[in-house]
């Protein structure tokens, strides 16, 4: 536990990413310009666990994949190139073909396995056979998130297993942005005892799954200054206030 | 009778002329008590242990050696015995399985441990046999650097997991056998999984070429196999596939399978319905998989 954190940072090397390609997405390409890592193609969409289908693949899709350096800290961009899919929203897909696969770190939370093969057989399968089956359908098979905001809280709160509103949900970051849950923070219940002696072990339970940075940045972008600029008004610099340093430490 | 070659190790046995087939004959004695204390001085306990695989070793005659007409200490020594042993325990349960089900299909009643390992073949020993084939006619002109067998073979043997198919064997086998090559002091190193000082892939030092060539094949078997098993139908073999396993082979076996398999086929227009249907049919089946085991993801959009 504690995955993305807890594990020293090693960046993908183009030997790596070749590697998780290579069979598994045999009309996939990798490459590196200096830093940055790409990888293009053709993406084939199987059933899980098919090796190989006398058919075929059930969909091809023409993809372009941006890899960042802080690969799985930061989310891959997935653009689909080949102009199969409607660029409208209820597609969830950008007019320039960047591609909604999921709310990252609800990923990051619910996934054991983030390597890059984990990524393209797990949610990248799941949103390209989901727009074969939309395009066929008119319905999402494994559900869809609300645009914005509100889909990342949605997201956010079933990633901690809390009912979804936004106020107790921001508490709870806050909580689980701490290196460790602070006892003395009264329970976020509601109850108005102190944490250590309502749920403690619950709060626990969660901080296991959900591990410090990744708490931060999910708190970075549901983007609470609005809700924090009541504690920052009340000091007079805003560069040394809370929000203003929780800002600063959150870029990971 | 054709007198018999003798060669470094061994003595060829030419089959008669026009048949080009010829038998290696090494003479051996039984060594296996200098090869387990070997082992043991080499920290090598459980290998050394265990009678299965190190039990049979043999000492080899080789002529390039002083006195190598006398049985001596200095014989060179090798453990095929234990490597087979080893190499059958890496697809015990597929083995078992295939002799089962030859002793249901041909009604032997002899009990399965009875039925020699030769009757039948795992996938594992299948898609072996292809590497080998593909490696072959990849290096038809360049025989000399080949990857060799041994090599292939027991970085292949690693890397299977039991897969009960042919081409799940080849997935686990051509997306992780590398891995199973070790960087010993930079040296890379194959090691003899019953002798792990011996280094398969030893000739990779002073030829760079045998490596090189180990990579570049592994790079091609990869594309070759996984252009057809992932993303072509089951009648269409890959130009480079089809190349790299004998043109003329590929196109007489698939002559034979196809028959059966086009005879499901009707006309053009409906072939593409059918398989649009089937397409349907499939994500349907991928769609209640996922759902079982529980989806990992939900698009959604940043604004």
């Amino acid at each position: 536990m504690g995955k993305v954190v807890g594990k020293p940072l090693n960046l993908l090397t183009l030997e790596e990413v070749k590697a998780a390609i290579a069979f598994d997405q045999p009309k996939l390409r990798a490459s590196a310009d200096g830093e940055k890592i790409h990888i293009g193609g053709s993406y084939l969409v199987f059933e899980k666990d098919v090796v190989s289908a006398p058919g075929g693949p059930i969909a091809e899709f023409n993809i372009r994949i941006e890899l960042p350096d802080l690969y799985p800290r930061h989310e891959p961009k997935v653009f689909e190139v080949g102009g199969k899919i409607p660029r409208t929203p209820e597609r969830h897909i950008n007019p320039d073909g960047d591609c909604c696969i999921t709310v990252w770190e609800n990923w990051l939370v619910t996934a054991d396995d983030h390597s890059l093969g984990s990524f393209l057989s797990g949610p990248l399968n799941e949103y390209f056979l989901g727009q074969f089956w939309f395009e066929k359908t008119g319905k999402w098979p494994f559900g869809e998130r609300a645009h914005g905001t509100p889909g990342l809280e949605e997201a956010y709160a079933d990633a901690l297993g809390i009912p979804n509103r936004r106020r107790s949900l921001l508490y709870h970051l806050r909580l689980l942005s701490q290196d460790w849950p602070k006892g003395h923070w009264s329970c976020p219940c509601g109850s108005g005892k102190r944490l250590r002696h309502c749920h403690r072990d619950e709060a626990m339970a969660i901080h296991q799954r959900v591990p410090p940075n990744v708490a931060r940045r999910m708190l970075r972008r549901l983007n609470p200054r609005k809700v924090m600029s009541t504690h920052s008004r009340a000091h007079a610099d805003p560069g040394t206030g809370p929000g203003a340093r929780l800002q600063r430490r959150e870029y990971w | 009778m054709v007198v018999p070659e003798e060669r470094r190790r061994c003595w060829t046995l030419n089959y008669a002329a026009g048949a080009q087939f010829h038998m290696d004959i090494l003479p051996a004695l039984p060594d296996s008590q200098r090869y387990q204390v070997k082992l043991l001085m080499e920290g090598h306990r459980a290998l050394a242990q265990d009678a299965a695989l190190s039990g049979h070793a043999i000492a080899i005659t080789d002529k390039t050696l002083p006195h190598y007409d006398q049985p001596t200490e200095d014989w060179p020594q090798s453990n095929p015995t234990g490597y087979a042993a080893w190499f059958r325990g890496r697809m015990r349960v597929r083995l078992t399985e295939a002799k089962r089900a030859l002793s249901q299909r041909e009604r032997i009643t002899a009990s399965v441990e009875e039925i020699p390992d030769y009757k039948v073949k795992t996938p594992l020993q299948r898609a072996i046999q292809l590497l080998k084939r593909h490696r072959d006619c990849m290096f038809a002109e360049d025989g000399e650097h080949k990857p060799i067998s041994i090599v292939i073979t027991t970085l292949a043997a690693h890397a299977y997991n039991e897969e009960p198919t042919i081409s799940a064997a080849l997935q686990s086998i051509l997306t992780g056998m590398d891995r199973f090559i070790e960087d010993r002091g930079g040296i890379a190193w194959v090691a003899n999984p019953v002798n792990p000082g011996e280094n398969f892939a030893d000739k990779w030092a002073e030829e760079p070429r045998k490596r090189e060539n180990f990579y570049r094949w592994l790079d091609q078997a990869r594309q070759d196999f996984a252009l057809y098993l992932r993303a072509s139908t089951f009648d269409k073999v890959p130009d480079l596939l089809r190349e790299h396993l004998g043109a003329k082979l590929v196109d007489s076996t698939m002559a034979a399978v196809m028959p059966a398999a086009i005879a499901g086929l009707a006309a053009p227009a409906i072939a593409a319905s059918v398989s649009d249907t089937e397409d349907m049919a499939r994500a349907g089946r991928a769609v209640e998989q996922i759902n079982r085991s529980g989806p990992q993801s939900k698009p959604w959009a940043r604004s």
